[in-house]
């Protein structure tokens, strides 16, 4: 039993990692072709990881709606909001959900409304705790605050119309700071971070990180 | 919740702001009970009960948190459903003409993608294992070629150009770059092994430098390797950074700053704008104050 809990999955990680660098080596239709067929199973598998996903979701829910935990009226709202939007998703405009989704209805209807509306206004109000965090963290107390105070507000007011009236050349001025010395710092830390990356999908490949596997390996 | 007074107030703050703007819409006869009337309602009460938070943490703002993130997840599940498994999975097999032998491919991922399932079954959660396994392995074999062409060997292609005498431009700023450098380096010596964390001499220098390289408008390439040198420097800790090594990781540091400052009111810039929309919204479509 053991072969099938942990040996084979390390062996399939390790053949599935070997195939996919070689295809990228091997200029040959063939390869190209099995490329595209293992992307689409990795897309597909993917797909079903999704149902997992919410999965996960509706049944920490359930539990606190089990349990009557602090909070749990609340919990019906996901509940609410995931029924009303998957029923609508299946309803797809009277097509139903074995053809191709079907533009407006109620599954457009609460995109529009429900999901865009919540979901820039969520992201809206994190500009107003970004300011009070900025407020209290960017005082000017060190050299490299004040160079980056300096930076944050070169390309907040290069990028709104009160910085070209200010000084016509600031729209232009934070373009090249993006450009360049951020673009050299960026590059810095990507440099390292994928060479990071790159060291951590060998240690997959050959079987030494092995936390996908679950917490007992 | 309800017995924090701030929680209190605010929802019946914006509760009554919205029953009472939304009356007042409707019966001024702006806003009309139909489907489109009834989007329009619907997402101003979402947005304001979003926005109650910033008032005090209160039930309008758990509810419409909730509901989003409900809603937010069925939204997920159906693109999967409309654009992967119906379009890769369920038209190809039941819809298609397609043979036997032409199916058979989906069979490996369509028992992958149950074994995955599993993993909500305690007794039989190992199997989801292999379908971890061939996702995992799979993606860490094709992404190692991909990040070595594309984000290793591409991105010091540019990097070293100027290096290389490809920059076509004025060298310059990489001389006024290494001047920096070798003036942060007094700098630092002159504070006997410190770094001059606070000393306002370097700073002062590179931004000249920024300057004159922005003026010029050449040899932006070449700042782009002394930048890219410098913050390597400085993430590069077998050595200690003293001295010249200080120095240099110094001008890194300054690099990192700017990064850091730069993606930050670029950030603020992107959250002011979903603001900007959010208020359009409340002020033209909900209250029709706005005349765009």
């Amino acid at each position: 039993m053991i072969f099938f809990k942990r040996t084979l999955p390390l062996v399939i990680a390790f053949v599935m990692g070997i195939v996919a660098i070689s295809i990228y080596y091997i200029p040959h239709q063939a390869a190209v072709d099995l490329n595209d067929l293992l992307s689409k199973w990795d897309r597909i598998i993917a797909a079903f990881a999704a149902f997992l996903g919410v999965y996960s979701l509706l049944y920490l829910h359930a539990g606190r709606l089990k349990r009557r935990q602090a909070g749990w009226g609340y919990s019906v709202f996901v509940y609410l909001g995931f029924v009303v939007m998957l029923t609508a998703a299946i309803y797809n405009n009277g097509a139903g959900p074995l053809v191709a989704l079907r533009k407006g209805g109620a599954y457009d209807w609460l995109y529009t409304n429900v999901f865009v509306a919540a979901d820039a206004s969520m992201f809206a109000i994190l500009s107003f705790f970004i300011a009070s965090a900025a407020y209290r963290t960017f005082r000017a107390r060190t050299t490299e605050a004040t160079i980056l105070l300096v930076a944050a507000v070169i390309v907040m007011l290069g990028r709104v119309p009160i910085g070209a009236l200010l000084w016509e050349s600031m729209p232009e001025l934070q373009q090249w700071l993006m450009n360049v010395p951020n673009m050299a710092a960026k590059r810095g830390i990507l440099l390292g971070v994928y060479l990071g990356a790159v060291a951590t999908a060998l240690r997959i490949i050959f079987g030494i990180e092995r936390s996908y596997l679950g917490g007992d390996e | 919740m309800m017995h924090n007074p701030g929680s209190r107030t605010a929802t019946f703050v914006f509760a009554g702001i919205f029953l009472a703007l939304s009356i007042w819409q409707l019966a001024a006869g702006h806003i009309a009970l139909t489907v489109d009337g009834l989007g329009v309602l619907t997402g101003a009460g979402l947005t304001l009960a979003l926005f109650s938070f910033l008032y005090d943490d209160n039930p309008l703002f758990k509810i419409a948190e909730h509901l989003y993130v409900g809603v937010a997840a069925a939204y997920g599940l159906a693109l999967v459903w409309f654009q992967v498994i119906l379009a890769d999975l369920v038209n190809p097999i039941f819809f298609s003409t397609a043979t036997i032998r032409q199916l058979w491919v989906l069979i490996v991922p369509s028992v992958l993608g149950i074994l995955l399932i599993m993993r909500i079954v305690p007794k039989f959660s190992w199997l989801s294992r292999i379908s971890f396994s061939y996702v995992v392995g799979f993606g860490a074999g094709i992404s190692i070629p991909a990040y070595i062409a594309s984000q290793l060997l591409e991105q010091v292609h540019p990097t070293l150009a100027p290096a290389l005498g490809w920059d076509g431009g004025d060298k310059f700023i990489l001389i006024a770059a290494i001047v920096l450098i070798a003036v942060a380096y007094l700098v630092s010596r002159r504070g006997g092994g410190d770094l001059g964390m606070n000393s306002w001499f370097g700073p002062t220098l590179l931004s000249v430098v920024f300057l004159i390289c922005y003026f010029q408008g050449v040899g932006a390439a070449s700042l782009v390797l002394v930048g890219v040198a410098a913050v390597l420097f400085y993430f590069f800790f077998s050595v200690e950074h003293t001295g010249a090594v200080g120095a240099i990781s110094r001008v890194g540091i300054w690099f990192l700053m700017i990064a850091f400052g730069a993606s930050f009111g670029f950030t603020v810039m992107a959250r002011i704008s979903l603001l900007i929309g959010r208020m359009q919204f409340l002020l033209g479509d909900w209250l029709h104050l706005l005349k765009i």
